[in-house]
């Protein structure tokens, strides 16, 4: 079938309609802002009346505070030749007739005609695309959950182990202070030592218990400005368990001057549990035969901060190279292969890298960056 | 040997130490605390009496690790070993080379009381024994060759005049040394010499173990 060109004619008759059919919402203003023409899809994304734009101040559509500030926007465009979004395009809100704010990807052009300075303005809507990515966060954060449920999981006999420490003392606290009462002259002051001591193991215990609680649920899942220094000696106290009851040895060498990152905490400290709990997990399958030593360091990489966990482990052999960071990929014997898996996307939402590299001689070293958070210098 | 005798507490948590030298102090038993294995193996001296609380756990050197050094160096203070919930494999392993016994955090005072009485005990008596054949040998290495050989002669349980024709002397000497050897021995009678024999025998037997 032969198409006909289209010619300026057909265009003349048919623009309205080619407009009301694109599914973008499309704008027309004058150099004030107000509205000459608004498509189809700008009524049915702001739930106007069809039509009822026109003659209106496009600011309108905005919320504060670009509402207000509009009218400067423009003056300012018009003086300095600036532009803020004019030929750039960003993601703004966009305010619908029933109050409703919609996220849009506001792209504006202009148009200049002999009959004065126009501009054309072209409304994406992104409800879906933030929905989906929403979906996706939640998804990942359930995820990272799963293997902070499954870390402590594999962890209990080490934190019983580590909560068993305050329990004894507490207990011998409790049986020396019952002696004590029952000495025929009472020492007030030895009696008030002894329980000063007990109270602070019981405060001690329940400090263990509520970091776990909050290593598990991370209630608040939100990305802050972290000294990673800090998040890593948050979690030493588990790393040091697990290692004690491995009879292996955790040192850390933490650079004390570091730049914050931005991050969600717990979930950079389930990264780095994770590789230490792996480092261990390496040298216990051999053994311990190449020394019973992790470290865990940290340091500045140009614009990275990075956290390398080294062990004397199996290493990582060239048949499992590809593998290692694939979901279900493993070789612990009742490992479930998500840990890495799981740590990877973790660094991919912050928008870091996580890798290894085998040891010149034994074990390797797996470490994570994260991106130095810009303006926040410490 | 005028040292008194303490317990040794070895943990690296300061709050166990702590705690459990406080119940001791309210039974009026002496202890000193260290908080690392290396630590007490330094100050550790041959004439220390006592027992150990040993927590089998501890980063460094393990309370294995002590047990066998200190036997390497020839301690006999008795071990009461502290262990944790999954330790059992360990303890079993620890009281295979001579612990003497262990318990499980938390414990009740009187468990740990009770072992730690137990321990000293043992101690005690252990270092008699040894004092015992350490006279022994003392005595032994005071008897001239002839001597030592009519003793050897005598606790066989040879007649003196067996004993002159085996050795060509006249039964008269064998007579004389053998008072000698009493006298020097410190024995009443034939039955004390025959304890002494006995004594040097089962050290013997140790040594060639």
């Amino acid at each position: 079938m032969k198409k006909k060109a289209p010619t300026d004619e057909w265009l003349r008759d048919n623009s309205m309609h080619v407009l009301d059919a694109v599914v973008d919402a499309i704008l027309a203003m004058d150099a004030e802002g107000i509205i000459q023409y608004a498509n189809g899809a700008t009524y049915t994304m702001l739930g106007y009346e069809p039509g009822s734009l026109v003659g209106h101040d496009v600011a309108e559509l905005m919320p504060e505070p670009h509402r207000s500030h509009h009218k400067q926007y423009v003056s300012r465009y018009f003086q300095t030749g600036k532009a803020r979004i004019i030929g750039i395009g960003r993601e703004l809100m966009a305010l619908a007739r029933d109050g409703r704010q919609i996220p849009i990807y506001l792209a504006v052009s202009e148009i200049r005609t002999p009959g004065g300075v126009y501009f054309a303005g072209i409304l994406r809507d992104l409800t879906q695309q933030k929905q989906a990515q929403a979906a996706l966060l939640e998804h990942q954060e359930r995820l990272a959950r799963v293997g902070r449920l499954s870390t402590m999981g594999e962890m209990t006999a080490s934190i019983a182990h580590e909560i068993n420490q305050p329990l004894t003392a507490i207990s011998m606290y409790a049986q020396a202070c019952l002696k004590l009462l029952q000495m025929p002259a009472l020492d007030p002051e030895k009696l008030g030592t002894a329980l000063d001591k007990l109270n602070r193991q019981s405060l001690r215990a329940g400090a263990i218990i509520e970091r776990i609680q909050r290593f598990v649920r991370n209630e608040e899942g939100q990305r802050e400005l972290c000294d990673v220094r800090q998040l890593i000696s948050e979690i030493s106290q588990f790393g040091q368990a697990d290692a004690r009851l491995h009879d292996m040895e955790l040192n850390f060498e933490l650079d004390e001057h570091l730049p914050n990152v931005w991050c969600d905490p717990i979930q950079v400290q389930q990264v780095a549990l994770n590789l230490i709990r792996n480092a261990i997990d390496a040298m216990q399958q051999i053994g311990r035969i190449h020394g019973n030593r992790v470290t865990v360091r940290s340091r500045k990489v140009d614009d990275w901060i990075e956290v390398a966990v080294e062990d004397a482990g199996t290493g990582v052999s060239a048949a499992d190279e590809p593998l290692v960071f694939s979901a279900f990929h493993t070789t612990k014997k009742d490992g479930m292969g998500m840990g890495l898996s799981i740590c990877r996307s973790i660094m991919n939402q912050h928008g870091g890298q996580l890798g290894f590299t085998n040891n010149p001689v034994h074990g390797a070293t797996f470490w994570f960056r994260l991106p130095v958070s810009e303006g926040h210098d410490s | 040997m005028s040292q008194e005798s303490f317990v040794f507490i070895i943990d690296d948590e300061e709050p166990v130490r702590d705690s459990i030298g406080m119940l001791l102090d309210t039974v009026g038993l002496a202890h000193r605390g260290f908080e690392d294995a290396n630590t007490f193996l330094q100050a550790w001296r041959p004439d220390w009496k006592g027992c150990l609380v040993l927590d089998i756990r501890m980063p460094g050197m393990s309370g294995l690790e002590l047990q066998e050094k200190l036997l390497a160096q020839g301690s006999s203070l008795p071990i009461i070993f502290i262990t944790g919930h999954g330790d059992i494999p360990m303890a079993v392993e620890a009281m295979r080379r001579g612990a003497i016994d262990f318990i499980r955090k938390p414990f009740r005072d009187q468990e740990l009381l009770d072992r730690i009485n137990q321990a000293m005990a043992l101690e005690e008596a252990q270092r008699e024994r040894s004092q015992h054949m350490a006279r022994a040998r003392t005595v032994h290495a005071s008897l001239t060759p002839r001597e030592a050989e009519v003793f050897e002669r005598v606790t066989a349980g040879q007649a003196n005049k067996v004993i002159a024709i085996e050795l060509g002397i006249s039964e008269r000497t064998v007579e004389i040394h053998r008072s000698q050897v009493m006298h020097k021995t410190h024995s009443r009678s034939l039955a004390d010499l025959v304890r002494l024999k006995i004594a040097l025998e089962a050290q013997s037997g140790v040594e060639n173990s």
